[in-house]
């Protein structure tokens, strides 16, 4: 009895596991990058992009259909392949920016509502038309890799905070913090990142430059390596690496008017210096002047924000966790006009291996 | 009592693995957002509370089933009568079978959602009601043992939340206890569904060598549950802002969206493959402990009585067809076990006390 239950479940196990549709690799296309642009009155061109696997090297292939909804671009396409689209691998969605001004929200939520597609995927405002990069051929593992591969080095190396699909959702659904994503340009055959495009809702309403992404990165996330440069008097400049930084936000006053403090901490190694010897004095200097710089930049940026009305930083979310029963309403309602102090920390541990 | 043999008990250790196995089963997956909608940030607390208050029931349980040597069914009838006793206990295996039922239930609905939306329900209810029938009839040392690998290989999973830990914002959990304490007991009231399971001590008490000794045993198994749903829920709030955990059906396979391998790209399809161990050992005790309620209540053998109620739990699932339907027969479930426990267990227990008082004896 016990032996033919066993037998019976097993093949029935057996039997039941072939019912399912089947995606083998070679039979379906395998979007990496999809892009969105605006195309007229309240239509949408989506183009995605799906790697051709040769021997050697991967070319690339794009697809481009007009529609007026997210959802209608991808049937759209499906008409147009001969195997099936499979959202699984997606690891780029491009936005662009007349686009992105209008709001990105209904094509995000078609990426994560999919079950198939995951939270670490970019999401990029694109300088130009996403359909105009998304055509170029980038590196030799194919666009696809190559765009994710930009942005992430961008964030681990580079001025570029922390982003993806995730915590894109987490700032826009939260009270207290708005969201920002990379801003990318296609230059020629390479692709760069151009800035931080700042978002009010899912709109964008603001574009940072390259210059000022370091002091974007040391006041929305914490650095952990990379490499800024300073001018100091005479035309002479001092390249600082291994960048670590920590910021402390507090408050004080009431909680619908609180001043607000940042303090930034910042570590770092002397990796170029042009003229003379990294002496004691000129490192006190260095240090001074960074902090001066850190404070000023940062300290505009901070006002800028103010006056466009965004909190990317997440200054809501913090005055939230240090006051008890407070009214996100009541704190942005004053937000333009809230003291908003900066003050920096900058100590250089190493001068590199030469004295 | 001592009518069950030797060789069919388990050492009073195995308690511990019994009970977490089947406290663990699908509410994990989901309980954060209900949880966190009435306490928001600090959900975190409920969880604690529950876990405390079922101590307090498990101390309450132990005492019962001393009072009756062991045999719950037998205070039942040494309470209200034959007739009404047996009436009790029928509705008490109705609730192990519709456990087993709705467990069953809910996990196809996340597969049909996350991995294969062409899956029938009944495909996989019926493969997977015939394992368990094939576990079950092996007798409740098999089960036990089915308990005791399905918690320990797929504890693994513990490690994945590391990645999450890269993305949690912990500021977002102060202030702590910025709601009213009214909010934090109600979500408590909430968080107690994801905890039941232990009081199937009822039922499998008498398979426990040495049964008194297995009470540290059952208090572990319900502090580990309690520190890991405590864990899970402070990495899901720091995880996610509010109103975006509002949205997620599912905030823990959410979460796993995260976990990036080289070698496996959605890891969530290895996690939601690896609960269908988790959810096994609930199914199994749930018609184990039905099963054996219908052998003691009527002339029946324990082996006929599983495959009447593995069939009414095949047919069960096939009447529920989407989302709204899973989540009526969840909470239609847990608002049982609710009850149960924090009204039925303590009604029971102080009519036993005065009955004891009264007569002496129960």
């Amino acid at each position: 009895m016990r032996m033919r239950t066993a037998l019976l479940a097993m093949a029935i196990v057996a039997i039941l596991s072939g019912c399912l549709r089947k995606e083998i690799l070679d039979d379906i296309n395998i979007e990496s990058a999809v892009g969105f642009d605006e195309a007229g009155k309240d239509k949408v061109r989506g183009t995605i992009l799906i790697p051709v696997y040769k021997k050697g090297e991967t070319a690339n292939k794009t697809l481009t259909a007009v529609s007026t909804t997210a959802k209608d671009v991808m049937e759209e396409l499906q008409y147009k392949t001969s195997e099936p689209l499979v959202s699984g691998s997606i690891e780029t969605a491009l936005y662009g920016e007349r686009l992105a001004r209008k709001g990105i929200f209904p094509f995000v939520d078609q990426l994560r509502r999919d079950a198939s597609i995951g939270t670490r995927l970019y999401l990029a405002v694109v300088d130009g038309t996403a359909k105009h990069l998304l055509e170029g051929n980038y590196g030799r593992q194919g666009s696809g890799i190559y765009l994710s591969n930009l942005v992430r080095q961008n964030i681990e190396q580079r001025d570029l905070p922390k982003t993806n699909l995730h915590l894109f959702l987490k700032s826009y659904y939260a009270d207290g913090k708005d969201p920002f994503l990379p801003y990318v340009r296609r230059a020629g055959e390479d692709v760069q990142v151009a800035g931080v495009a700042l978002f009010r809702g899912d709109r964008v309403v603001d574009t940072l430059k390259r210059n000022d992404m370091f002091y974007f990165k040391i006041a929305v996330d914490s650095y952990s390596e990379g490499t800024h440069t300073i001018r100091l008097a005479n035309q002479n400049f001092v390249s600082i690496k291994n960048i670590s930084t920590k910021r402390t936000i507090s408050f004080s006053g009431p909680k619908t008017r609180p001043s607000i403090h940042i303090h930034i901490a910042l570590e770092g190694a002397v990796r170029e210096y042009k003229r003379g010897a990294f002496t004691f004095a000129v490192r006190r200097s260095v240090e001074k002047t960074f902090a001066q710089q850190i404070r000023s930049k940062t300290g505009a940026l901070l006002r800028r924000f103010q006056e466009h009305q965004i909190d990317p930083v997440g200054l809501g979310e913090f005055a939230a966790s240090h006051y008890r029963r407070f009214h996100y309403r009541d704190f942005y309602k004053h937000y333009d006009q809230l003291p908003i102090r900066v003050t920096a920390d900058v100590t250089i541990r190493y001068s590199g291996i030469i004295e | 009592m001592a009518s069950v043999a030797e060789r069919l008990q388990v050492s009073p250790f195995m308690t511990f693995y019994i009970i977490m196995s089947m406290q663990i089963g699908v509410g994990v997956l989901g309980f954060q957002r209900v949880i966190a909608q009435t306490a928001g940030h600090d959900a975190w607390i409920s969880v604690l509370l529950a876990g405390a208050s079922s101590h307090l029931i498990l101390i309450v349980l132990y005492w019962l089933l001393q009072q009756a040597d062991g045999d719950f069914l037998l205070l039942h009838q040494r309470l209200f009568g034959r007739w009404v006793g047996g009436a009790f206990s029928l509705w008490l295996a109705l609730y192990f079978a519709a456990m087993s039922f709705v467990v069953l239930r809910t996990y196809i609905e996340v597969i049909q959602v996350w991995m294969f939306p062409d899956l029938q329900t009944w495909e996989f209810s019926l493969a997977f009601l015939l394992l368990c029938l094939y576990i079950t009839v092996g007798g409740f040392r098999v089960v036990v043992g089915i308990c005791f690998f399905c918690l320990i290989i797929p504890s693994y999973l513990l490690f994945t939340f590391w990645f999450v830990l890269d993305h949690a914002d912990f500021h977002l959990l102060l202030p702590i206890l910025d709601h009213p304490p009214s909010a934090i007991v109600k979500a408590a009231g909430q968080t107690t569904l994801t905890m039941l399971g232990y009081e199937t001590i009822l039922l499998f008490y008498p398979f426990i060598k040495r049964g008194a000794q297995s009470a540290k045993w059952a208090h572990a198994a319900l502090l580990a549950t309690t520190l890991f749903y405590t864990l899970l829920t402070v990495l899901t709030l720091a995880y996610f802002s509010e109103k975006q955990l509002q949205r997620q059906i599912w905030p823990t396979l959410t979460m796993w969206k995260m976990v990036e391998l080289p070698f496996i790209e959605r890891f969530e399809y290895v996690g939601i493959a690896n609960w269908l161990l988790i959810i096994l050992p609930n199914v199994c005790l749930g018609l184990w402990c039905s099963s054996r309620i219908c052998k003691q209540l009527f002339p029946i053998r324990q082996k006929t009585a599983l495959l009447i109620i593995a069939a009414i739990c095949f047919f069960s699932t096939l009447f529920v067809h989407d989302r709204k339907q899973v989540d009526l027969i969840n909470t239609i479930l847990n608002r049982t076990g609710f009850y149960f426990l924090y009204i039925w267990i303590p009604c029971v227990a102080v009519i036993t006390y005065i009955v004891k008082k009264v007569r002496g004896n129960v």
